[in-house]
């Protein structure tokens, strides 16, 4: 691709595309009758082949061009009923490898998809239609099969088979009679219906309702050429009495259908969001880094401009606060006051720049419909998704680290939450369990509520199990509060996957969550009753003001580098230092990577001559472009740090983030590594 | 055609002795012979244009060439050809390609003798009646 505008403008498409193609899976689950939603993905899957083949994505375009052709075929022969579900999960991969690249795409990097992928895909599709064809019955409705029955010179037959014991192949067998009859006619139905015909429980019998222009020898001719086959016998129908058992069979195997996936929803979704409310928002924003684009309510903004946008304004803070110095300094009253009022409109223009960082929930929320929709599929549960507030809007930093966490707490409900319907119904409960994502605001934090009306947590069995591992004997167990048994519920390893049945399967993982919501700043709260349910709450602060940081040693000083910058560290071989054109370079492999020696950057020094007491090489990368070594005297812990938007104006250098104090009292800077790496390189670039 | 002159069959089956078995009971049955054997898909395909065979039992895992591709390039030269593959247990999922290819039907391993009778009888004596 030639411009970065035709990247956008690729990327955009592409979107589009993939949202237009998952409102059409949906469809499928909805009317599984209807043949415009397999229509529909034929043409998306088609503009989607030209799309990418155009943006040297061959792979893709291959890849794209299978779903296409299959789904050429399924326009005319249409998609067995026992058959969907697979087929819908098809289509939500394809969807998953779609939004890879596209995510890719915008981080800059255009490579295809594995031309591994394009032959998966395409055996899957080639047993697919092995599995299928089988049996294949095209799904006429009963006119349709009274029609072609009352045509002329047609005859109605019941053909009952049945085969040898000794036959083992069924499948194949099934495939060879089906194909010898259709070759002379057409098959309308059979019992047992066709989608059990080829299940191993298959019994050696069973009924064909045959239309053909042949007659009984001919037909049996065909037939006596197959092997395995005991028993035949051909009846010759009456039309009408045809029609009348082909009626009947079909009805009793709409009901008897044994898993109703696509005509009773079993995940309802419900949005109870009440839209209007925040209506006047300034804008919204495209997520970029999450999987899904957001529903745009009003213009897509490209999220670079935003954060230029946010550093520039950085900078007029910070030139700011020099002036009210200097002002202070002059004593001029008239400036001063004026200058003063600019005060409100800097708060205010920092009020909706922060804004513009914030998504709304829905954005990740709509994923888990999809998420709860396959837990539900595979785990066999029935039940309803209810969302609540998917208009609040949250940092979106923060909402991406609140995804893992979800999703787990999402599959637990399901999993361990949320009982069997039958289990339901024997505790005089609905079939549907319910799980509510309830999302709120107060005082400055997100609530993000997970409530399930499921089988709950069994106390008594977290209390058996901390007499078990030794924690107290039982007659202190029993007066353990439920508040002291949820912080054992979050104990690292306090369950094991082995007894992961314990608290209804519920202590696993959940250490993880709430170590993850300690770790945006917030708070985890556990409410539960047994059977009535369980309800998981994640308090998180409304943006991020919480970095984990590693912190380092150099002379005398600490200083702290945000752990999600580090990408290794290493100790300092003074071998590895190359020079080059006045810099240095560290060798790491291959690579050569500029050095930075923080002293000397920070001015701490005048220029860093000695390496004998360096001891710490930090790797810390931007991109895959910009990276660079730090060197530092000693590594420490790693700690917490509370960092508050646009607090750069206390210090001078944009150098650093801010500051922290450690739990020694000492005062601590937090160093933007990557702002440093970027000045560093631009030096370099004006250098040059 | 007429009524008493021998089927003639070709046999593929890269195991000798599964070849020399197909015979043995084959040369029990009076209105067929063997005309050809092949121990891979290659030589099964130049032998069946060469011979033009009543009927093919075609091993499926062969060197070479498999019998699933073979089966496909002998329907190419004959649309009517009779292929019946011989299969080992367990090759359910080969035995149902090899019949969407076009393969007429399908024995397994270990057969007895009665079964290939059954099999000539029903698919060579039928083949009259299809050409009626």
């Amino acid at each position: 691709m030639s411009s970065k505008e035709d990247i956008k403008l690729f990327i955009s498409e592409s979107e589009d595309l993939i949202q237009k193609t998952e409102e059409e899976i949906f469809k499928i689950e909805e009317k599984p009758d209807d043949v415009k939603p397999i229509q529909g993905l034929f043409f998306t899957f088609h503009t989607l082949k030209g799309l990418t083949a155009m943006a040297g994505f061959e792979n893709l375009s291959k890849f794209c061009h299978h779903f296409e052709s299959f789904l050429d075929n399924a326009k005319e022969k249409r998609i067995p009923m026992s058959k969907r579900s697979d087929f819908v999960d098809m289509l939500f991969e394809s969807l998953d490898v779609l939004r890879n690249v596209i995510k890719r795409v915008k981080t800059g990097d255009m490579s295809d998809i594995d031309a591994t992928f394009v032959q998966d895909i395409k055996d899957s599709f080639e047993s697919f239609e092995n599995e299928y064809d089988i049996t294949f019955i095209q799904t006429l409705s009963i006119d349709e099969i009274s029609q072609i029955a009352n045509q002329k010179q047609k005859k109605t037959y019941k053909i009952y088979i049945r085969l040898e014991e000794t036959c083992v192949f069924k499948k194949v067998r099934l495939f060879i009679i089906f194909r010898a009859l259709n070759e002379n006619g057409k098959i309308c139905w059979t019992n047992p219906a066709p989608e059990t015909l080829e299940k191993a429980t298959l019994k050696n019998e069973f009924e064909i309702f045959f239309i053909s222009t042949k007659n009984k020898s001919e037909i049996s001719h065909v037939i006596d050429e197959i092997l395995e086959i005991e028993t035949v016998v051909i009846t010759l129908l009456k039309t009408d009495d045809f029609i009348k058992f082909v009626r009947e069979l079909k009805e009793k195997w709409e009901i008897e259908r044994p898993k109703p996936i696509y005509n009773e929803p079993e995940v309802e979704i419900i949005d109870q969001t009440d839209d209007h409310l925040e209506e006047d928002r300034v804008s919204q924003i495209v997520d970029d880094f999450s999987d899904e684009t957001v529903k745009i309510t009003n213009v897509k903004v490209n999220i670079e401009y935003i954060e230029e946008l946010m550093n520039y304004f950085g900078e007029l803070v910070v030139m700011k606060n020099h002036i009210s110095q200097l002002l202070k300094e002059k004593q001029d009253r008239t400036i001063s006051r004026l200058f003063d009022q600019m005060d409100k409109p800097f708060l205010d223009i920092q009020e909706i720049l922060f804004r513009l960082k914030l998504v709304r929930v829905e954005s990740t929320f709509r994923k888990y419909k999809r998420l709860v929709r396959d837990v539900a599929n595979e785990t066999g549960k029935k039940l309803k998704l209810v969302l609540e507030g998917t208009n609040v809007e949250i940092d979106r930093k923060i909402l991406e680290e609140l995804n893992s966490p979800l999703v787990h707490l999402i599959r637990n409900a399901i999993y361990h939450g949320i009982e069997l319907p039958r289990e339901r119904v024997k505790k005089m409960k609905s079939e549907f369990g319910t799980l509510k994502l309830k999302t709120f605001r107060r005082a400055g934090s997100i609530y993000i509520e997970v409530i399930d009306d499921g089988s709950g947590i069994d106390y008594d069995n977290v209390r058996s199990k901390v007499v078990k591992k030794g924690y107290y004997d039982e007659t202190e167990a029993t007066t353990l509060d439920v508040e002291t048994l949820h912080k054992f519920i979050l104990q690292p390893g306090f369950t094991t996957l082995s007894e992961a049945d314990l608290l209804s399967g519920r202590g696993m993982g959940l250490a993880i969550v709430a170590e993850k919501i300690k770790e945006l700043g917030g708070d985890f709260i556990i409410q539960s009753e047994k059977d009535v349910g369980t309800k998981f709450t994640l308090i998180v602060p409304f943006t991020r003001a919480i970095l984990r940081a590693q912190l380092f040693q150099i002379n005398d000083d600490l200083f702290a580098i945000p752990t999600e910058n580090i990408k290794q560290i290493y100790f300092f071989n003074p071998n590895l230092v190359e020079f080059e054109d006045n810099e240095q370079f560290y060798r790491i492999g291959s690579r050569k990577v500029p050095i930075i020696y923080l002293d000397e950057y920070l001015e701490m020094v005048e220029k860093s001559t000695s390496n004998s007491h360096k001891r710490i090489a930090i790797w810390c990368q931007r991109d895959e472009e910009i990276s660079a070594i730090f060197i530092a005297d000693k590594q420490l812990q790693q700690l917490d740090v509370v960092v508050k938007p646009f607090k750069s104006n206390y210090s001078d250098s944009r150098d650093i983030l801010g500051s922290t104090i450690t739990g020694e009292g000492a005062i601590c800077l937090i160093i933007d590594v990557l702002n440093i790496m970027s000045t560093k390189q631009s030096e370099n670039i004006i250098s040059i | 055609m007429p009524e008493n002159k021998k089927k003639r069959i070709l046999i593929v089956d890269d195991a000798a002795f599964t070849r020399n078995m197909l015979k043995n009971i084959i040369a029990n049955i009076e209105q067929i012979e063997v005309i050809g054997e092949a121990s891979n898909g290659v030589e099964a395909i130049s032998l069946y244009k060469k011979l033009s065979p009543d009927l093919v039992t075609m091993d499926l895992v062969m060197p070479e060439k498999g019998g699933i591709e073979a089966t496909e390039e002998i329907l190419k030269i004959n649309p009517k050809a009779l292929i019946v593959v011989v299969s080992a247990l367990g090759q359910e999922a080969l035995v149902l390609e090899a019949a969407k290819k076009g393969a007429k039907d399908f024995i397994q391993k270990p057969f007895k003798s009665e079964q290939i009778l059954e099999v000539m009888d029903r698919i060579l004596k039928n083949k009259k009646t299809e050409k009626k």
